[in-house]
């Protein structure tokens, strides 16, 4: 973990506020502020302080690059965690990136987190803190800490009763056994109001160049916030972005391609080179990516060139592709007549050529041959294509 | 057509059967069966069980048999298989080795997903017999059900399951009647923790025991082959003697999907039945036939999954302990599937339109670390995932589950489990190539291929437990089984829906708590089939009430009631529904552990 190098705290904590704390019996939980200056050296940093209510403020810095470009935002925190009177202090930085998704934490000089009996964290509860609070989805989110660790003064314990049900059974793998509060109150930091304010302030230095560099980035959660600064409701990519979007339609995480893809306009595909693009994509892409692109295609007006490579393609795939395939052909207002002979030569492939034959005959097709196609194959019907 | 005429027709197709010589191999009965695993699961859509590759990844050792042929000559070559994830091709490949040579063709990445006979070519046989073994490519699930070798270059054998199921039936000579076993006062189908415990509580009360299972262990999901922990509690019984039986199954609790198989204590399960004198236990064996005279079942008949040889079940009583209701469902029993309405049952958490939405089926897996670090293959064909969205465990729990009305869990069973092993594989491919500080040193220690089904069919009894029973705790005068789980209904995962809508295979769950509560006896026996108990998931309830009974410590104390009160059916000749109607006090007596009453 990255020790922080200068360290410098001010605590805002007045001695009537811990007392209050240590005082205030079963289940008081306070988040106070605090505060340190330059936990780590990033070129420049911009301070912000994040009101949460009453007794709890944040500060907040952003850091930024040498040009003044925003990198991530941390902040340098000390809050009691409290359990029946007892409290002790924790002192911990944490890191966000530019639209408050919890990425890490470390620790100012000397600081550790100990369990409820004070013997200290070891290596294994650090990584598994790390997994705790980089859980977004984490249980921690729906309970309260009374359903953790059960009513009552008695159990000191700092563990979940795994007796109460199975839902906090599962919860259980979810913190570290004797740190149920320093889990539960660091977690509720993390993905607390603090995030609302990180995304507020971040929409307030957008720029073009912000948008390219979170559209280009590996972080899907910069990629979905600028595409949707990018795209209006129907789908309409400003134009400076398109070839961003390319990319992400291309890129490994097919979960942001498929949306990319579902969510742009058809004009996006307008012109005869995007829909070249468009099949080179097909042809490299995973097998669910070709799934989303063949239904986009049905959606699309097609050029000739690409409605004969479809045509092409549904004799040597499988029954989803071949299916969709044709369905996209089918959709077209028009088919070329190459289009169609070559359609007409899968009907003699008794994987396709129902199908094939269907798609023909909506056409009513003047040529020739494929005419003569469509008629052998009716007189040659196999039993499971009536 | 003239009678005449007719049987001249027969006669010359009969003939011309007769030139023909067919070898059929069922792959499931092949001597040495390598690192090849026996499936029955689909046994009821296909009529079969097969033979699969399940290597995690890793090609397993070759599966192996000698056949013996009729004649030497040349002989066509087909094999019945399937490409089992056609995304666009599977990954289940084999091979098909004859005297030592592979034929030609490689099987299972037809990018078909249907059982079919693939041509394998021609084959010139020079000896009266020939060794045959099937080569797995993979790891990755290949599957074989069977091989045919005919000398007639014709002759194509048939697809469609009638015509196969004869064929298959012609070819296994099952034709001829079954062995028969002898005469039970109870045959129990299913040894899952609700059916051992229904034996062991019927032997012991002295009656002649059959248990019938369809794998070659006992504890259905409790089995190793499932790993699943027993649930429900036995401490806040009623009735304290419930639940005797059902501590000796239990194993402790390992959890679910723990990776030491010995956790869940398949070899005890099975000691403690054959300890048992008055119980003869028949492994291995599905059984797939119902006879019955009137409202009563009179036999059932199995196939052993291996062998294929059939045995005929006569008894005076059966009960269904099968899960899916298979038993009852074959005999003609009044059954429920999905979910009832809220204007049918009155339940404030029943849906409001009746579907066929159902619990899903879990395969669960886990990983060991290990010293060194290894690779895993890349899955193309499996479910993708990315940094946005995976499943970032080291081993499975309960979430992971598919089939949630947009599967059969019966005829689906198949479909359901490879939907599974797809996420599954995908993941941990995603995982070690993705987060190799965590999982690079961790390899698949096991993944389950028998799925741990969770609901299935419902049959009816005289009662059809409900919300209300429950959560007003009504006890009736027969109330028995002390139920305490909480009514836990799964449904797909909110995220997991998200990325995956229609294809889910993570699952959440709400539980609704309960204070324990009884389950009448007349949930246990069927409504319209005299002679019919039943114990497990598959009891009279509601789909709501279902969520609660149907964990298995509950599931096997059903399973004990299910024993005394066949006791009373043969002490007093009567019915299931005759000892709810004229002997409940000697029954609620025996569970209460008095002296039963006097004779009424």
């Amino acid at each position: 973990m990255h020790k922080t190098k200068h360290i410098k705290y001010r605590l805002l904590l007045p001695a009537v506020f811990w007392k209050a704390c240590q005082s205030a019996g079963i289940l008081c939980v306070f988040l106070s502020v605090t505060l340190i200056v330059f936990a780590q050296t990033p070129p420049k940093t911009k301070e912000y302080t994040v009101t949460i209510n009453d007794t709890t403020e944040y500060t907040l810095q952003l850091a930024l690059d040498e040009a003044g470009q925003p990198l991530y935002y941390f902040s340098n925190l000390f809050t009691p965690v409290c359990l029946t009177g007892e409290c002790k202090p924790v002192y911990i930085n944490f890191y966000w990136d530019l639209l408050g998704n919890y990425t890490r934490f470390d620790f100012p000089k000397g600081a550790v987190l100990t369990r409820m009996d004070h013997k200290p964290f070891k290596p294994e509860d650090y990584e598994k803190l790390q997994m705790i609070l980089a859980n977004t989805h984490s249980l921690l989110k729906e309970v309260s800490m009374e359903d953790l660790v059960g009513k009552g003064t008695e159990n000191l314990a700092d563990s979940v009763d795994a007796k109460a049900g199975a839902t906090l059974k599962t919860v259980k793998n979810e913190v570290i056994d004797g740190a149920v509060y320093t889990c539960y109150t660091l977690w509720h930091i993390a993905h607390g109001k603090v995030v609302t304010e990180m995304q507020r302030m971040t929409e307030s230095f957008r720029t073009d160049a912000l948008l390219h560099r979170f559209l280009t980035d590996n972080n899907h959660h910069y990629q979905y916030w600028a595409m949707e600064r990018v795209m209006n409701a129907e789908g309409i990519v400003a134009p400076d972005f398109q070839s961003d979007i390319q990319q992400i339609i291309r890129g490994k995480n097919i979960f942001t391609a498929r949306f990319a893809l579902q969510k742009v306009n058809a004009a996006f595909f307008a012109e005869k080179k995007r829909q070249q693009w468009l099949w080179e994509t097909y042809q490299s892409a995973g097998y669910p990516l070709q799934l989303v692109i063949l239904k986009k295609m049905a959606t699309l007006p097609l050029n000739n060139t690409l409605t004969e490579q479809a045509a092409q393609q549904v004799g040597k795939s499988n029954q989803e592709q071949g299916s969709l395939l044709l369905k996209a052909l089918a959709t077209q207002p028009k088919l070329s007549e190459q289009t169609l002979l070559t359609l007409a030569d899968e009907l003699t492939n008794e994987n396709c050529a129902a199908e094939v034959c269907r798609v023909l005959e909506a056409r009513q097709p003047k040529n020739r041959t494929v005419q003569k196609k469509i008629v052998t194959f009716k007189q040659t019907l196999h039993p499971n294509d009536k | 057509m003239k009678p005449l005429l007719r049987t001249l027709l027969l006669l010359f197709i009969s003939l011309k059967l007769s030139a023909q010589d067919h070898v059929f191999l069922e792959t499931e009965s092949f001597t040495d069966k390598g690192g090849w695993v026996i499936d029955q699961q689909s046994f009821v859509v296909m009529g079969s069980s097969y033979l699969m590759a399940h290597g995690m990844g890793r090609p397993v050792k070759d599966a192996t048999t000698t056949v013996p042929f009729p004649k030497k000559g040349k002989y066509r070559v087909w094999v019945r298989t399937k490409d089992w994830a056609p995304f666009p091709k599977g990954p289940g490949k084999f091979q098909v080795v004859l005297n030592g040579k592979p034929l030609n063709q490689v099987f299972g990445e037809s990018g078909s997903d249907v059982w079919k006979w693939y041509p394998g070519g021609e084959i010139e046989v020079q000896n009266e017999q020939m060794s045959v073994a099937l080569h797995d490519l993979t790891g990755f699930n290949g599957r074989c059900d069977a091989i045919l070798f005919t000398n007639s270059p014709t002759f194509i054998p048939p697809d469609k399951l009638d015509a196969m199921t004869a064929f298959r039936k012609q070819q296994l000579k099952l034709t001829d009647a079954p062995t028969e076993a002898s005469n039970f006062d109870l045959v129990v189908v299913g040894g899952g923790i609700a059916g051992t415990c229904a034996a062991i509580s019927a032997s012991r009360m002295g009656l002649k025991v059959a248990l019938i299972q369809d794998r070659p262990v006992l504890g259905g999901n409790n089995s190793s082959e499932i790993r699943v922990h027993l649930m429900g509690d036995v401490d806040k019984n009623h009735y304290p003697k419930l639940g005797r039986i059902v501590r000796e199954m239990d194993n402790g609790d390992p959890g679910n999907g723990n990776p030491d198989a010995k956790e869940y204590g398949d070899a005890r399960k099975t000691a403690i039945v054959k300890g048992e004198r008055n119980i003869s236990l028949f492994l291995n064996t599905h059984v797939y036939k119902v006879e019955k005279s009137g409202d009563k079942i009179v036999a059932v008949v199995g196939r052993d999954i291996a062998t294929n040889k059939e045995t005929r079940f006569t008894g005076t009583f059966f009960s269904d302990c099968t899960g899916d209701g298979t038993i009852g469902e074959l005999a003609g029993a009044e059954f429920r599937m999905g979910r009832e309405s809220k204007a049918e049952t009155g339940e404030s958490l029943a849906a409001d339109k009746a579907d066929n939405f159902t619990l899903g089926t879990s395969n669960l897996w886990a990983s060991l670390e290990r010293d060194t670090v290894s690779s895993f293959p890349e899955t193309p064909w499996a479910i993708q995932f990315s940094d946005e969205y995976h499943i970032d465990d080291s081993k499975a729990d309960w979430q992971w589950e598919t089939g949630f009305g947009n599967f059969n869990t019966i005829t689906d069973a198949e479909k359901i489990r490879d939907h599974n092993l797809r996420a599954i594989f995908g993941n941990w491919s995603y995982l070690k190539k993705n987060k190799p500080a965590k999982y690079a040193k961790r390899e698949l220690a096991w993944v389950a291929y028998i799925g741990g089904k969770r609901e299935s069919r419902r049959l009816m009894g005289d009662h059809v437990l409900n919300q209300m029973d429950i959560q007003e705790g009504k006890q009736y005068p027969d109330g028995t089984v002390t139920a305490t789980w909480t009514i836990d209904l799964h449904f797909p995962d909110e995220r997991n829906k998200k990325y995956f809508e229609g294809q889910e295979f993570f699952a959440g769950t709400k539980h609704i708590k309960v204070a324990p509560y009884t389950i009448p006896y007349r949930c246990l026996y069927s409504k319209n089939i005299s002679n019919l108990f039943m114990a497990g998931r598959n009891i009279s309830t509601t789909h709501v009430a279902f969520g609660s009974t149907r964990v298995m410590r509950t599931c096997g104390m059903m399973g004990e009631v299910v024993g005394f009160a066949a006791y009373l059916t043969k002490k007093y000749n009567t019915s299931p529904r005759g000892v709810y109607q004229e002997y409940l006090p000697e029954l609620m007596a025996i569970i209460k552990d008095e002296t039963p009453p006097g004779k009424p």
